[in-house]
């Protein structure tokens, strides 16, 4: 049986701070066969090969047969770290036969950095600088795709889900996860008893621990039609200032107990430079209100921080 | 993926796409070509220089409905933006 979008996410055990970069790249997760999925998941993890975030779950669209010539003429060619370090470059037709070349003509294939060199997987960089003898020189690991008809779709996306971005990784040196850490540690939520909520999928387990959020000027401003994407939602407001030294967030946390299975659920977003005024409060507060209405099994804590 | 063509990308950058895309995704690229040429315009009008190469790394999110598509770009102040996106496009994936 067909899995749901939820229970596939499940399969592809993401840490926790890679859920909200999901929602783009959630076509391809719709796209999946569950059954081919935990068989080609199986096999790569066999192989060392780890998909770690979304936007290399693509891989999981090729067929078994695909991906096991293209990683067992990787190993042979002693390349299989390349696939490793990206699993998504599995994607990649042409790679097998540019390694083949370069190895045949003693060019390293690895940087002095010990990293795979991108150019094997990039065919108009690779053809400048090597031409197109490299095709001549592949004989084997003949590319098999599958051969059914394939039939897409795009998967339906409520149109009442706030679909912004999220804080949750470091960046060179834009917005930094230190932020988030340091906003954390200065603010406390408290909600009743969480033992109480049972989860029914990951994306509901992730949000029901508390998420700091920066929200920035316009998404703040839709937060009513932010709060109809969100059920069941306890949220606490915070006024931090002076986070990462001249950035002032509007951080807000979320609680939700409950999260449509087929949801891509997210809102977050990244700010600075703004400061939560009384009205804004006074909105918010309202928005909220609206919200307990509706699910009423949560209790609301909400404050300013000085 | 002859509708890339009309969007400035060259034939080489196109077979590119072919070379690095899976299947279902290039069926479904060429489906959605509209939302797609939605998505890609968008970003050239906000002026992001590299959108082929975004494009070439990120396929997937093109075929993201166009308004949550814009949501993801139009919270930043655009000219701080385009020069992240010039410095990396892995930020693509955080945004």
């Amino acid at each position: 049986m067909e899995k749901s979008i939820a229970e596939k996410i499940k399969l592809l055990n993401y840490e926790s701070d890679k859920f909200p970069m999901l929602n783009k790249f959630m076509v391809s997760v719709s796209l999946m066969d569950s059954m081919e999925m935990e068989r080609i998941l199986a096999y790569l993890q066999s192989k060392g090969i780890i998909i770690s975030k979304p936007s290399q779950q693509n891989v999981l669209l090729n067929s078994f047969d695909f991906i096991q010539n293209q990683v067992e003429s990787m190993e042979k060619l002693g390349a299989l770290g390349a696939y490793v370090e990206d699993p998504s470059r599995i994607n990649c037709k042409s790679a097998v036969a540019r390694v083949e070349y370069l190895q045949k003509n003693g060019i390293p294939i690895v940087s002095p950095e010990g990293k795979f060199l991108k150019i094997i997987f990039k065919k108009r960089e690779f053809e400048a600088k090597y031409g197109l003898d490299y095709l001549q020189t592949h004989t084997e690991a003949k590319v098999e795709v599958a051969s059914e008809p394939i039939v897409v779709s795009v998967p339906e996306v409520p149109a009442n889900i706030i679909d912004d971005s999220v804080l949750n990784s470091v960046v060179e040196d834009w917005y930094t996860e230190t932020t988030v850490k340091e906003a954390e540690e200065a603010v406390e939520v408290t909600y009743e008893d969480p033992d109480m909520v049972v989860y029914a999928n990951p994306i509901e387990e992730i949000l029901s621990k508390p998420q700091t959020i920066g929200l920035n000027d316009e998404t703040f401003e839709r937060y009513e039609k932010l709060s109809d994407g969100i059920r069941h939602v306890m949220v606490s407001v915070y006024n931090i200032e002076e986070i990462n030294d001249s950035i002032t967030d509007n951080l807000i946390k979320l609680v939700t107990n409950e999260v449509d299975d087929d949801s891509l659920v997210m809102y977050y977003a990244i700010t600075y430079g703004k400061t939560i005024t009384d009205e804004e409060v006074k909105r918010l507060k309202s928005a909220i209100s609206e919200e307990l209405e509706y699910t009423s099994i949560l209790e609301l804590d909400m404050r300013v921080a000085a | 993926m002859k509708f890339l063509e009309k969007l400035n990308f060259s034939k080489d950058a196109i077979a590119e796409i072919e070379d690095n895309t899976p299947e279902k995704l290039l069926e479904l690229i060429k489906e959605q070509k509209k939302l797609v040429t939605e998505n890609i315009v968008y970003l050239q009008e906000l002026g992001v220089t590299n959108y082929q190469e975004i494009f070439i790394r990120y396929y997937d999110m093109f075929l993201m409905d166009n308004s949550n598509f814009k949501d993801i770009f139009s919270k930043y102040e655009t000219d701080d933006l385009i020069a992240k996106l010039n410095k990396n496009i892995g930020i693509v994936e955080y945004l």
